[in-house]
């Protein structure tokens, strides 16, 4: 019975799992929220933080990961190979985002600013921000929000579905967090963290 | 005792040291006294102990304590009093050049520095010396007929110092303050028909901020004057405030004090059984941006506002300081503005609101030229219900993106989140008019804005259009009649069609559908269709080289993003039964030729080079636009490719394509070089 009862759960979340590849290019969509957010905010990741755990672990974990996705979702992977982000109205609002990101870096590092949980910027400190800068850092952080909402709804449409505006927010809300640099604050379940 | 003590109680604690003497026990190498209860006003103890031992130098030291006391709010956890003078000096009233003092509390005790203390019953109870957070303390305390006078006057009395002083003694009074100096003095003044203050304060350097950040100030050179008098159920205030320097707000507002002080004025009531504020008065002036002057209550600690108004409101201060931090992130927060605005907000008894604004030659421009109104005057008058007055605007001119609008003034009604235009307006747009006969919005001011209009447009002269479009001159007018546009969560949809008389054809757009048209990306949709145009007259406008011969057409799903073309279904191509000359030139084959990636002077090889046009029985073009690619086709398939012009007569010349899938930018790139050149040479 405990088996059965297994196994159901496994096809239950097998099926889960097809569902939502079938719809929602999830691995292309991290990818091609990768390829913005580097470009936007320059260079890669931190190239300190993973350093040791990756001697140890990426050259098996890579491999073993890379067929278990495959195993899971060739259709999809066949169905929807990449997201498209290179419409001209992806490429302005890129644009602007990565000339804002040279003013809006100090205040990430300062902790005045974070990366709030739905994909969007967010004022964590304000007393950390000198009151002559107050509104300056406000309307970076409203300006930023504006065009990465638009950036969200734009690659949705230029992929022919306007309905994955939400899943595509979702997924940049999880890379804007993993490309952070160290000390940034992220939001975690409404708490901020440090990374 | 009694007569004593009659005499003790308008003059309150200095007194103890003139009973002491008048009880007439002078000589006595010591003395101890204890009184029994003693009261004032407002506050009472239990008794006070007081011993005088006179030594042999001749000196007098004298000690004492006042206990089991009850002292008004505030001073309420002092219990006791304890003092002592070293050498109490009697010649001249009662004095003592350092007194130590010891307040006790209920959790600790608190002793200042020695203090000088000069006493005579005329002249009442100076006291100098009392240091106190880092500044200095002066109290002078006079007894009247009928009352008392107190004056106590601070100099350098550090903030945050004060405010961990004051913690000690359970009052929390400044907690946000990190920095700044006191200096000033308070005045009270006990008369027969109650207490009355005066408060001037000099801060200087005052930095303050809330836990959360959302109100602070820094740097800030603050005057203040306060004014209480006690009323029979409370207190009547009254006060002066000047802003100096520094910055200071409310996120997400934040005020610079510039070359001129801020400066605010107040008068309220202070009611204690209702526990309410009426502010009479409060007017405050920020210099070059505005005045304002309100009246409000406080009402178990919530305002309500009875009436505001904002006088010489000034332009574009008003709106960076005030207006602009709100709009940030939408597509109002980046104007150039100027002119005068004056404001009105009354609240009658029975809980509505009015509202009314002056507007003075005020200008507003989009800093991304997306649109702007010049000139704008009028008055708008608001109500939550009830009859609002009808409202009046006017404006000088303005743009939408790059065309022009001329002047125009309207009458409407603004009530509850709704207007409505009262009566039908007109406006120049280009050179032609802009009629919109109706006119409601909904939703004013909130995020579910929807407006729905209808009227005609045109005509308006296409030499016009063109030029704000950056074409080529083109002859013909535009036109049309709007049964509705119709806005609502961000898309504007036109219902009807748009008329285009041009190239001495019909061009007709329908279903065009705007959205966000003030959003990060634009989107225009619509379904446009071409009939029977005069291919001489478009040839020359594009000088793409002569075709003679009439035209039909279809642009369909056409999709416009950040208004560039981002997908479409054209197809364009001779009329079937059209039994117009057809003639092409041998330039506009070249042409045709090197859109399709062909050469340019392919004619010129050959002997057709001799002949300057030819006919053709058809031509046509199509182009499905998706992500970037052009699918290429023409009037008809051939072998491996498509005909662009299907030749007739003799010389016959075909242009085929063979070219299926077109870069889009590369396809207008060629246009713009064909249009462009002088054609092939033709040796």
């Amino acid at each position: 019975m405990k088996k059965l009862l297994c196994n159901s759960w496994m096809l239950i979340f097998l099926s889960a799992c097809v569902t939502i590849n079938v719809y929602f290019p999830a691995a292309a969509a991290e990818k091609a929220a990768d390829r913005i957010i580097e470009d936007v905010w320059g260079g890669g990741e931190d190239k300190r933080a993973p350093a040791d755990k990756g001697a140890l672990y990426q050259p098996q974990s890579g491999g073993v990961l890379g067929q278990v996705v495959e195993f899971f979702i060739p259709s999809a992977a066949a169905a929807a190979p990449n997201l498209d982000i290179s419409s001209p109205a992806i490429a302005r609002i890129q644009g602007t985002m990565r000339k804002r990101h040279g003013q809006l870096a100090p205040h990430y590092a300062a902790g005045s600013i974070g990366l709030s949980s739905n994909g969007e910027l967010a004022v964590r400190d304000l007393k950390s921000i000198a009151l002559r800068s107050r509104s300056q850092v406000a309307r970076l952080v409203a300006d930023e929000n504006r065009d990465r909402g638009a950036l969200y709804r734009e690659i949705a449409r230029a992929n022919g579905h306007p309905e994955w505006e939400a899943e595509i927010r979702a997924t940049f809300a999880r890379r804007w967090v993993a490309k952070a640099r160290r000390g940034w604050w992220y939001q975690n379940r409404g708490r901020w963290q440090q990374k | 005792m009694r007569l004593i003590q009659a005499r003790i109680v308008p003059c309150g604690l200095g007194v103890l040291l003139f009973l002491l003497l008048a009880s007439k026990v002078w000589g006595s190498p010591g003395l101890h006294l204890d009184t029994g209860p003693l009261e004032g006003p407002g506050w009472s103890a239990a008794g006070a102990r007081i011993a005088l031992q006179f030594t042999a130098s001749g000196g007098t030291r004298a000690s004492g304590r006042l206990f089991g006391l009850k002292l008004p709010a505030l001073l309420e956890k002092i219990r006791a009093i304890e003092f002592s003078c070293a050498e109490l000096d009697l010649s001249d009233g009662y004095s003592c050049p350092a007194a130590k003092f010891k307040l006790h509390r209920s959790d600790g005790a608190w002793s200042p520095p020695p203090l000088a203390i000069r006493f005579d019953a005329d002249n009442g109870l100076h006291i100098r010396g009392l240091a106190l957070a880092g500044g200095k303390l002066e109290l002078d305390y006079l007894p009247g007929s009928k009352g008392w006078q107190a004056n106590l006057q601070a100099n350098g009395v550090v903030l945050s110092k004060l405010g961990r002083w004051l913690a000690e003694w359970g009052i929390e009074a400044t907690p946000e303050v990190s920095a700044g100096k006191i200096s000033g003095n308070l005045k009270l003044e006990m008369r027969a028909k109650g207490l009355q203050g005066e408060l001037s304060l000099g801060l200087g350097n005052l930095a303050y901020s809330s836990d959360d950040g959302e109100r602070a100030g820094e740097n800030l050179d603050v005057n203040l004057r306060l004014r209480a008098r006690e009323l029979k159920d409370g207190w009547q205030l009254a006060g002066e405030a000047g802003l100096d320097a520094g910055v200071m707000g409310v996120a997400p507002v934040w005020v610079e004090v510039g070359d001129a002080p801020l400066s605010l004025q107040f008068e309220a009531d202070w009611q204690a059984q209702s526990h309410t504020l009426d502010l009479r008065k409060l007017h405050i002036q920020h210099p070059g941006v505005g005045a304002l002057r309100t009246r409000a209550s406080l009402v178990n600690g919530g305002w309500i506002l009875h009436e505001a108004e904002l006088e010489q409101g000034h332009f574009p201060e008003l709106y960076q300081v005030y207006l602009q931090p709100f709009l940030y992130g939408t597509p109002l927060a980046e104007l150039y503005t100027a002119g005068e605005l004056e404001a009105r907000l009354r609240r009658d008894g029975n809980g509505e609101t009015h509202a009314q604004l002056e507007l003075r030659r005020l200008d507003l421009h989009d800093e991304q030229q997306r649109f702007g109104l010049e000139q704008l005057s009028g008055s708008l008058h608001w109500g939550s219900a009830g009859k609002v007055p009808t409202s009046t605007l006017s404006w000088g001119g303005g743009h939408l993106y790059r065309a022009p609008l001329g002047p125009a003034s309207l009458r409407g009604e603004f009530k509850g989140e709704d207007f409505q235009l009262a009566e039908p307006l007109q406006v120049q747009i280009l050179d032609g008019p802009l009629r919109i006969s109706e006119f409601k919005a909904q939703g004013l001011g909130t995020p579910s804005l929807a407006w729905e209009l209808s009227g005609g447009l045109g005509p308006l002269s296409m030499a016009r259009v063109s030029e704000v479009l950056d074409w080529p001159p083109f002859e013909g007018s535009l036109a049309g009649e709007i049964p509705a546009i119709r806005y609502a969560r961000g898309v504007m949809n036109v219902e009807g069609s748009l008329g285009i008389q041009v190239f001495d054809g019909d061009v007709v757009i329908r279903e065009l559908r705007l959205e966000e048209p003030l959003g990060v990306v634009p989107r225009l949709r619509a379904e446009v269709d071409f009939h029977n145009l005069s291919l001489d007259a478009l040839t020359r406008v594009f000088s793409f080289g002569t075709i003679r011969g009439r035209l039909d057409g279809a642009l369909h799903g056409l999709l416009l993003e950040d208004w560039q073309p981002r997908a479409f279904d054209a197809t364009f191509s001779t009329p079937p039964g059209d039994r117009s000359r057809h003639r092409i030139s041998q330039r506009a084959v070249g042409n045709l030729s090197s859109l399709g990636g062909g050469p340019a002077d392919i004619l010129s090889r050959s002997f057709l080079r001799f002949f300057e046009d030819f006919s053709y029985q058809r031509l046509g073009l199509s182009c499905r636009l998706r992500q970037g690619l052009c699918e290429m086709g023409g009037v008809e398939d051939s072998s491996g490719g498509y005909y662009l012009v299907k030749g007739g007569g003799i010389p016959r010349i075909d242009v085929k394509g063979f070219n299926r899938r077109v870069d889009w930018n590369t396809l207008v790139e060629r246009l713009k070089q064909a249009t462009a050149s002088q054609g092939p040479v033709v040796k």
